[in-house]
């Protein structure tokens, strides 16, 4: 894999190793690395040893791009990632496509494009595009980030009239039985999985700057694909449709911002069963304020719920879950210190309530626990 | 009181004469005669790419801090900060190219001269006698 994207960047930029041969001009290298530290006073969290404190939680990225003709672009971003079992530091294609802009108001992209769901799913991987270290988890679930991240297949977009944005994407998506998506469905479920394959699928999305100053409302639609996986039983399928509705207001130094994620979803076991039907249900709002160039500061709070109907998790106990497995709250308080335009650190606590993504046993699990996250970032 | 006032008074004043200061300047065969602010901010945040006659916009910018952070406030309604941030947000997703950015005011008026499409800004006290330019926008 690593060969066919060294060939494909030497093919595409022209790039032979020889710095010389780069034309500086024409291509526009840029570079991410992140470090970071988590440590929880009880529970793992996301598949990392968490309770002990890991460093299993970095990511690194280098984008080449590069304009052909006054219409056409094109571009690719290559990435690697750890969060404690996931990603595991393997270099990936982060995204890699053509755009052609027609006009203002119609632009295409075919490749593997970042998908737009919600105000900042796009930018997930760009720890300085940000002020937390993690976007609101319970809306941006850090698990499954490889299949939400891109779509690979086409897109069209544009900017029209009335300040209005607008982006749709058709193909498929990453998918892996060691991957994050596998990993929830496995959760979700309670059944392992030894195979998945997923279809084709769908995102549509509008973003709205408002006639009052900073306010941008924005709305997602992501046909998450029909995907079907190998269980002891015999064959499991998921389908869900996540709808999110987006609000965000700068003025200033300071940044509001809310998001409302609500995705009905089923698990159908033989195409007969129907293991699960229900509908997941959170949102956040978040608050960040820039007190000098260097430092700013910021808070979030928001809900998880697995299923909207059954908010107390009597459910869960059924199947010999604790009812805390069904829920999780986030009050969240955050640091930046930009220490140079290319340095940034981040210091980061977080107060749960609530078992949902949490990765060890469950019935030894506590239902109020505290997490710590320190990182810190170069860009150029 | 009254001398608080009117210290308080000059400060307005003179950040509005500071305000005034910043002069959008584009390559005369720009087909725009006049741009309102939020036109400038659609095109310095790359949201609008092509002039009216569907040629390509090329936007610059200019290193000088001050000047710079004068025509954020004023034009694009973005702390210098958030700029780069909002940058950062469209180049690694591959969504655009960062502005070129102009060393100083004679280049940034000779790189509008001879470049087709680009616009760019200057302070009111920049040399304009350049006739392959046009001033496109001065609130």
């Amino acid at each position: 894999m690593k060969r066919v994207i060294i060939l494909l960047m030497t093919s595409v930029f022209g790039i032979t190793g020889n710095s010389a041969a780069w034309d500086t001009d024409q291509i526009n290298i840029h570079g991410f690395i992140s470090q970071g530290f988590l440590i929880t006073d009880h529970n793992d969290f996301y598949y990392a040893d968490t309770r002990d404190g890991t460093f299993q939680f970095n990511e690194a990225g280098i984008s080449f791009a590069s304009e052909l003709t006054d219409n056409l672009r094109i571009g690719v971003q290559l990435l690697s990632r750890d969060l404690g079992d996931i990603g595991n530091n393997e270099m990936t294609v982060d995204w890699a496509f053509g755009d052609y802009r027609y006009r203002n108001w119609l632009g295409i992209r075919a490749g593997k494009i970042k998908r737009p769901f919600g105000l900042y799913n796009r930018f997930r991987d760009i720890d300085a595009a940000r002020t937390s270290i993690f976007l609101p988890l319970m809306v941006y679930d850090d698990i499954p980030r490889e299949t939400y991240l891109a779509t690979t297949g086409v897109g069209i977009y544009g900017y029209l009239p009335g300040r209005i944005s607008y982006e749709l994407q058709y193909g498929t998506v990453q998918m892996d039985t060691d991957g994050g998506s596998a990993r929830n469905m496995e959760a979700l479920s309670l059944n392992p999985i030894s195979d998945i394959e997923a279809d084709e699928s769908y995102t549509a999305y509008a973003e709205w700057e408002t006639p009052l100053e900073g306010l941008t409302l924005a709305g997602t639609l992501f046909d998450y694909p029909d995907t079907k996986a190998k269980i002891p039983l015999g064959e499991m399928e998921f389908t869900a449709k996540f709808y999110l509705a987006s609000a965000e207001y700068l003025h200033g130094n300071l940044s509001l911002a809310a998001e409302y994620r609500y995705v009905p979803y089923k698990y159908i076991v033989n195409d007969r069963f129907t293991l699960r039907d229900q509908t997941g249900e959170s949102w956040y709002a978040s608050v960040s304020y820039r007190l000098t160039d260097w430092l700013t500061m910021g808070t979030y709070y928001g809900e998880l719920y697995v299923n909207k109907d059954d908010k107390g998790g009597k459910g869960a106990e059924t199947v010999g879950l604790p009812r805390a497995s069904m829920w999780r709250k986030d009050l969240a308080l955050t640091t930046r210190f930009d220490i140079s335009k290319n340095w940034i650190f981040k210091l980061e606590g977080h107060m749960m309530n609530g078992l949902a993504q949490v990765t060890s046993p469950l019935n030894e699990a506590s239902e109020n626990w505290f997490l710590f996250a320190a990182k810190m970032t170069f860009t150029f | 009181m009254k001398n608080a006032v009117a210290v308080l008074l000059m400060i307005i004043a003179l950040d509005s004469v500071s305000f005034g200061d910043v002069l959008i300047i584009a390559n005369k065969d720009v087909p725009e005669t006049i741009l309102s602010q939020k036109e400038v901010r659609e095109i310095f945040l790359g949201k609008r790419v092509q002039w009216s006659d569907n040629s390509r916009i090329r936007f610059v910018v200019i290193s000088n801090p001050e000047l710079h952070s004068m025509f954020l406030k004023k034009y694009v309604r973005l702390p210098h900060v958030e700029w780069e941030i909002y940058w950062k947000r469209i180049v690694f997703t591959g969504r655009g190219m960062p502005p070129e950015t102009i060393n100083s005011e004679t280049e940034m008026v000779e790189f509008i001269s001879k470049k087709h499409g680009a616009v760019g800004y200057v302070s009111s006290g920049a040399k304009l006698e350049n006739r392959e330019i046009k001033i496109i926008g001065d609130q």
